[in-house]
């Protein structure tokens, strides 16, 4: 073991940092500041910019588009982007559909959806859960029938992430009703959200915002071609794609860059005549929390050094425990606002307008109360920590 | 000692039960859409039931009602997440009552009473994490009247509010002293905005407001008192309103456990969720309990008394707000987080009542030190 960076691996943040300083502009960088969710437009422009150096997709392999670095390389480009407030790359693009494709796709496939991932091109959205379909997510109902060279796709998806902004679809779907085992008769069907007889309707969410989506198929026309492997193996690709899901779920770059930000906003928050940041009650739930992220990153780093596949059980563990301190530091973060917690979250249609730099309190004030209220769901998306709980006991117990 | 409703506290509950279900079913969300966030005609009827008068003294003209009066309203406000700005105007109106010189109760508390002036009380700042003893407002006297500087922090109901109680400390003394005025002389210095739980606030920023002599409310002595007096009373108020938020939270997400199904059968068979369910059962007793503890504080003589009651009625019933809030969104999945599903609603009314009640470390110092 040896816990120090070397010259290498300082030589490359600072190369990271540059890139970062030359390509992050000014106005993204605000409106993360202001914990609003970014747009297309930005994580677009931000994954052509990586993709001009060959950085889009750091954990991809080599051959398919990735960098060859090591998990450390990997690890520090994470800190410094997140930290700096870069918008992510699109996380179902990178970390979900693309490792499906390359791990399972035909040649053909490969060809046609990995280069426009990674010049931030074209946009998969996940179409998994349905309304009676969440954590008993093989209950899924969406019919796929053969006819001829196409599939001809019935049903509902529901939870849809950015499929309002997104050009395709990747799904779980049923093909043949008649199977065993629920499990048994699903395919996972690439579709392109343009076709005829796709409806998506944004979900109003309760903070206001609304990337989450229903999506509808009445009778779309999908060529078979778009079937990745082999037909009624879905589930089995799609385990492997959650278990990458949880190990994303751990989402320590995001804990480290939030936490800074809190030591950052309560030593600006005023509180009787101090600051907020001096307050004994509140600096010792700080420092709680850092040491909390200090030992889910040490772990994330044990998994990721261990090798490329995280086993199921770890993987769980990194996702309960992520999304239980992402919702403790945004309670934290929203501690450090006051009485201006209580301030509404903009609708993105009005997210130029000038009125919104004369709402009261701090400028990040609506954006971290939304993340509060948004991250509510963490600990139910993904697989709920119900589901992760039962998993984790069942690998212990052998049954 | 006797811990339940007497049989006219028990035919107020009844009718403020059924006026709230009524007006979360079919009036809420036209309440909302109004141009002011709040129907004027539910408002009217509020006042013509007697839901504000009752709160104030008879000596002051209203029904003179008791502490129970005012935790039944106000868990049916809860209940019924009604937004029609009732307690704001209560809080404003009992310490006109309480600190008021007798012209100026003459003056303003018959149109507030009537229905026809609604008034909130702008105290809290934002350096005060939540100690209402922390104001950095200041009047400064000047010809005869005074000069204000301060900001006052998400004021809420202000910018539909016809009046505004101010707080502040006279330059030199440092006495407590009370402006009332008319809120379209704030609107200068107002920044109003929504609020998470669908209300409407505002900052008021005092930069040299200039006030007269006879905008002044109080006296000159005691309006620190009633003051701390009238806000513990809200304190309580909003406890009481947590704890209807937290009987429909409950409710609604013992119901879905019934209904949703997930692996063939319906999801409370589950014990992982019973357990959570069980849990917040716990919090609902105990946040009941814990208010009528907070009730029988409020009649302590001894203000310290009265404080350190109330704060712990709010650090418990925060606490159990926590547990409601957390496990009946957990439990509802996806749905709950949306704006559609009321259990969204009421997450949101319990975040915001946790902080407007002062925060748990305030309450927990205030406690301990009383």
């Amino acid at each position: 073991m040896d816990f120090r960076l070397s010259a290498e691996d300082i030589a490359f943040r600072d190369q990271v940092r540059g890139f970062i300083a030359a390509n992050l502009s000014p106005e993204v960088a605000r409106r993360f500041k202001r914990g609003w969710r970014w747009t297309r437009a930005e994580t677009e422009m931000w994954t052509r910019r990586l993709h001009a150096v060959g950085w889009s997709a750091p954990n991809w392999p080599v051959q398919y588009g990735g960098t060859g670095w090591s998990a450390v390389w990997k690890h520090i480009f994470e800190v410094e982007t997140w930290g700096a407030g870069a918008p992510p790359t699109h996380n179902q693009n990178f970390d979900l559909v693309g490792p499906i494709v390359f791990t399972f796709g035909s040649d053909a496939q490969k060809r046609r959806v990995l280069p426009p991932i990674l010049a931030g091109e074209y946009y998969w959205a996940q179409g998994f859960s349905e309304p009676g379909a969440g954590s008993d997510l093989a209950s899924l109902r969406t019919k796929a029938l053969r006819d001829g060279d196409d599939y001809i796709v019935n049903g509902q998806k529901i939870w849809t992430t950015d499929a309002n902004v997104c050009d395709g679809v990747f799904t779980l779907v049923r093909t043949d009703p008649q199977a065993a085992k629920p499990q048994a008769g699903i395919s996972f069907l690439l579709i392109d959200l343009k076709l005829p007889g796709i409806t998506v309707r944004p979900i109003r969410l309760y903070n206001g915002e609304t990337h989450l989506n229903e999506v509808f198929f009445d009778n779309v026309r999908v060529p078979a071609e778009n079937l990745v492997g082999e037909e009624n193996k879905g589930w089995g690709y799609t385990k492997i794609l959650l278990s990458h899901e949880r190990v994303a779920s751990a989402r320590v770059f995001e804990l480290k860059r939030d936490l800074a930000e809190v030591v950052a906003h309560a030593a600006e928050a005023p509180l009787r005549g101090g600051r907020l940041l001096d307050d004994r009650a509140f600096h010792d739930r700080l420092n709680r929390l850092q040491i909390e992220v200090a030992a889910l990153e040490y772990t994330v780093l044990r998994v990721l050094t261990e090798g490329p596949h995280a086993s199921g059980r770890a993987a769980s563990v990194l996702k309960i425990r992520g999304s239980e301190l992402l919702q403790q530091v945004a309670a934290l973060k929203v501690e450090t606002l006051g009485p201006y917690a209580e301030v509404e979250y903009p609708m993105p249609e009005g997210w130029d307008e000038p009125w919104l730099d004369m709402l009261p309190g701090p400028d990040y004030a609506s954006g971290a109360m939304a993340a509060y209220l948004q991250l509510r769901a963490a600990t139910i998306y993904g697989g709920s920590n119900e589901i992760q709980r039962t998993l984790i006991a069942r690998s212990v117990l052998g049954r | 000692m006797d811990l339940n409703l007497s049989a006219e506290e028990k035919l107020l509950k009844d009718s403020v039960d059924s006026y709230a279900r009524e007006y979360l079913a079919s009036r809420r969300k036209a309440s909302m859409a109004e141009p002011m966030g709040f129907s004027l005609e539910v408002w009217a009827e509020l006042v013509e039931l007697g839901w504000l008068g009752v709160e104030i003294p008879e000596a002051a003209g209203g029904y003179g009602g008791s502490a129970v009066d005012s935790i039944v309203i106000h868990e049916g406000i809860g209940f019924g997440l009604i937004v029609e700005p009732l307690l704001s105007t209560v809080l404003a109106a009992r310490l006109i009552a309480a600190a008021g010189t007798a012209a100026r109760q003459g003056e303003l508390l018959p149109p507030i009473l009537a229905g026809g002036s609604r008034a909130v009380l702008a105290h809290y700042e934002a350096a005060a994490g939540g100690d209402p003893e922390f104001i950095e407002t200041t009047a400064q006297a000047s010809g005869g009247g005074w000069v204000l500087h301060g900001r006052k922090a998400m004021v809420l109901d202000a910018p539909s509010s016809d009046l505004v109680v101010l707080s502040a400390k006279l330059a030199g003394s440092g006495e407590l002293a009370l402006f009332a005025v008319a809120t379209p002389r704030l609107a200068a210095g107002m920044t109003a905005c929504g609020t998470i739980d669908g209300l409407r606030a505002a900052d008021l920023f005092l930069d040299g407001l200039a006030v007269s002599a006879a905008e002044r409310l109080d006296g000159g002595a005691g309006a620190g008192a009633a003051l701390a007096a009238v806000l513990d009373h809200g304190k309580i108020a909003m406890a009481a309103q947590a704890l209807g938020v937290m009987e429909a939270a409950l409710a609604m997400t013992a119901e879905y456990l019934g209904t949703r199904k997930q692996f063939g059968v319906a999801i409370g068979t589950f014990q992982a969720l019973q357990h959570k369910l069980a849990d917040m059962v716990v919090a609902v007793e105990l946040g009941r309990s814990i208010l009528l503890y907070g009730v029988a504080a409020l009649a302590e003589e001894d203000p310290d008394r009265r404080a350190r009651g109330v704060s712990a009625a709010v650090v418990r019933m925060i606490e159990s707000a926590e547990v409601i809030g957390t496990h009946a969104i957990q439990l509802h999945g996806g749905i709950g987080v949306t704006e559609e599903h009321m259990i969204s609603h009421y997450f949101r009314k319990l975040a915001m009542l946790k902080l407007r009640m002062g925060g748990t470390d305030f309450n927990l110092a205030r406690f301990g030190a009383g």
